[in-house]
């Protein structure tokens, strides 16, 4: 099972953008069994494929709507409230996925307020209670026998959250915009990347997939940086041969409402769903293929 | 005309990343450290031990009817020590292992394993191999180890040296090992590969001494596995045995060579000035000091000190040391030289 994860701890950069071509592509065009994963308290992976909903008591943000296959009257749903998110693992407590409107995508949706109390758990008990949840939780049978791939979008931090993910990821695809302060967040990427790396074992590797050039726009700027980029030799073999341009109808799908609801679904012809297909074939091709 | 922007990332960035993904590319899966739980380490079975103490003997005891009782018991005796640092300061040096299967098998570090054990630890730090090394890499590896303890005998580090060699020759095909050789291979400097190359050739007596840990020097060893002449060689080793310098041994030789017939052997003189005083000891039975001080001052020529000695608690080990100490002083004001 492979397990990929945007991430970039400079906002704004594309990371959900990816994470949901990603879970799209690979379960409507290649047919997959995907679950997405919402690691980012603002939750707006969870919103995109469900109805997230605002809980008055806690103000913090989003929490996941009930769950369409929960019976109050059922005796194995008595203590249950209805409600399942991924940050029910730092809670030792299991976690249901739910469907979307996509038959081979399942949701782990976010939960904005255990969310961000794990980020602020304390720095001697982080490990045990943080860090090692998200890969437990992936390696269990159940999850393991029920899809093919996971897609886990994480937040624009370094925190225990994004901590966990790079420790149970096996791909990381690092977006960005070609411009200075979000290239300097490739670096301290890297830097997890690089920690992450000399821990695991030589069967299981972390692989960086690579940089992708987001929002991309023919400017001298953004052509330069990406230039100066691909002029590093060590690293140019990660900046990726594809990239994303800054298109208006990638914002636009997003929308409630919006038909198409997918960028898939857009004409064979139309520039930003090949764009898309593109970037989604690179990675997808580096990830079953290497 | 305005200049044309360029832009482009900052040198320090560019460094940054360079530095950054060189380190993954030269270290990824070959540098792991890990805390591992003391149950899950094993001492690996292929592995020849020096050692006959067992983790289940610290755990369980040393049973009275194991055939190598005493010898077990010196050496969880000699462990007593690495233990007690191990507790008050942990482990400085991590032990070297490798994963098999859900356990770790240990290539380097049985002493600090056993002592963690026997300082009741519940895990000790382990730097992780991907695989078991092959077995000149794991040679070379507990070589390494073992040269940073100075406890470890002459006998040991031929024995040491003679298994790389082994090792090396298998995987490299006979060859004569030359000094230059020995010095690449376990990283030496040359005189001392010089000093191990005769050693490792020497004729069997001298090995037999080495063996028995009767000679524990290399330098001397290699200087004795020089010697030719086996009667020569008899006497010098004797003489080392009896604890000849190096520079008399030369010289011994030297002149058993040069045909001088010299049958003595130098015998070495106990080391230390002459003795110009007497040692007065020590004894933990009072009385007899009582004893001793009390028939002196009975004596009519030292009747005149038994008052100095009336109130003299005898079961007070410091007040009769002082008691004896000034009595020797008064009998020696009383007694010509």
């Amino acid at each position: 099972m492979k397990i990929i994860a945007p991430t970039n701890n400079k906002g704004g950069v594309g990371k959900t953008k990816l994470s949901i071509l990603l879970a799209e592509y690979m379960s409507i065009v290649l047919k997959k069994r995907v679950l997405g994963i919402d690691f980012d308290p603002q939750c707006n992976f969870s919103q995109r494929f469900l109805k997230m909903e605002v809980d008055p008591a806690s103000p913090q943000g989003f929490i996941p709507p009930i769950h369409p296959d929960y019976d109050p009257h059922s005796q194995e749903d008595s203590d249950w409230d209805g409600r399942s998110s991924v940050a029910d693992i730092f809670y030792k407590q299991g976690v249901t996925p739910y469907p979307t409107y996509l038959e081979n995508l399942d949701i782990m949706p976010g939960h904005a307020e255990k969310l961000l109390e794990a980020e602020a758990v304390r720095r001697n008990e982080v490990v045990e209670k943080v860090h090692k949840q998200l890969s437990k939780l992936l390696e269990s049978a159940d999850v393991q026998e029920a899809y093919d791939v996971v897609i886990v979008d994480t937040a624009p931090s370094k925190g225990p959250l994004t901590v966990s993910v790079i420790k149970a990821a096996s791909h990381i695809v690092i977006p960005s915009v070609m411009e200075e302060q979000p290239i300097q967040g490739i670096y301290g990427m890297l830097q997890l990347w690089m920690q992450e790396s000399l821990r695991r074992e030589q069967a299981k590797p972390l692989d960086l997939i690579g940089i992708l050039p987001n929002m991309f726009r023919t400017i001298n700027l953004h052509k330069d940086m990406l230039r100066s980029l691909q002029e590093n030799q060590a690293i140019a073999k990660y900046i990726m041969p594809v990239k994303l341009g800054q298109r208006a109808v990638f914002a636009e799908v997003d929308a409630e409402g919006a038909i198409p609801k997918t960028i898939f679904d857009l004409p064979e012809n139309n520039t930003a769903k090949q764009e898309a297909l593109e970037v989604c074939e690179y990675i997808t091709g580096r990830v079953f293929n290497d | 005309m305005t200049k044309k922007k360029r832009f482009g990332i900052s040198q320090s960035l560019n460094q940054g990343f360079t530095e950054t993904i060189n380190a993954v590319k030269n270290n990824a899966g070959a540098v792991r450290f890990e805390v591992v739980g003391l149950t899950r380490i094993e001492l690996d079975p292929l592995n020849p031990r020096e050692l006959t103490l067992l983790p289940v003997d610290i755990i369980q005891g040393i049973a009275k009817t194991d055939s190598h009782y005493d010898r077990k018991r010196i050496e969880f005796e000699r462990l007593q020590g690495l233990a007690e640092t191990i507790k008050k300061k942990g482990l400085i040096n991590p032990v070297v292992v490798y994963k098999f299967g859900e356990k770790y098998r240990l290539v380097a570090g049985e002493r600090r394993f056993l002592a963690s054990l026997i300082a009741n630890r519940d895990d000790i730090q382990a730097r992780v191999l991907n695989e078991k090394p092959n077995n000149l890499d794991l040679r070379l590896l507990q070589w390494i180890e073992n040269t940073e303890r100075e406890d470890l005998s002459l006998k040991e580090r031929i024995g040491n040296v003679k298994m790389i060699v082994q090792e090396y020759l298998q995987v490299n095909g006979q060859q004569e090992i030359s000094a230059t050789l020995l010095k690449e291979l376990i990283g030496i400097s040359l005189p001392q590969a010089s000093c191990y190359v005769a050693v490792l050739n020497a004729p069997s007596d001298l090995a037999e001494q080495i063996a028995q840990e009767k000679i524990t020097n290399l330098d001397k060893a290699a200087l004795l596995a020089k010697v030719k002449s086996a009667t020569i060689r008899k006497q010098a080793m004797e003489a080392c045995v009896a604890g000849n310098s190096l520079k008399q041994l030369r010289s011994l030789i030297d002149s058993a060579q040069n045909g001088e017939r010299n049958t003595s052997i130098v015998i070495q003189k106990k080391r230390g000035r002459v003795a110009a005083r007497v040692s007065l000891g020590f004894t933990n039975k009072p009385v007899i000091i009582k004893k001793i001080i009390q028939f002196v001052v009975k004596q009519p020529e030292y009747n005149h000190h038994a008052i100095k000695f009336d109130t003299i608690n005898w079961e007070k080990y410091e007040q009769v040391t002082t008691a004896f100490r000034k009595f020797i002083e008064l009998l020696e004001g009383e007694t010509e030289q």
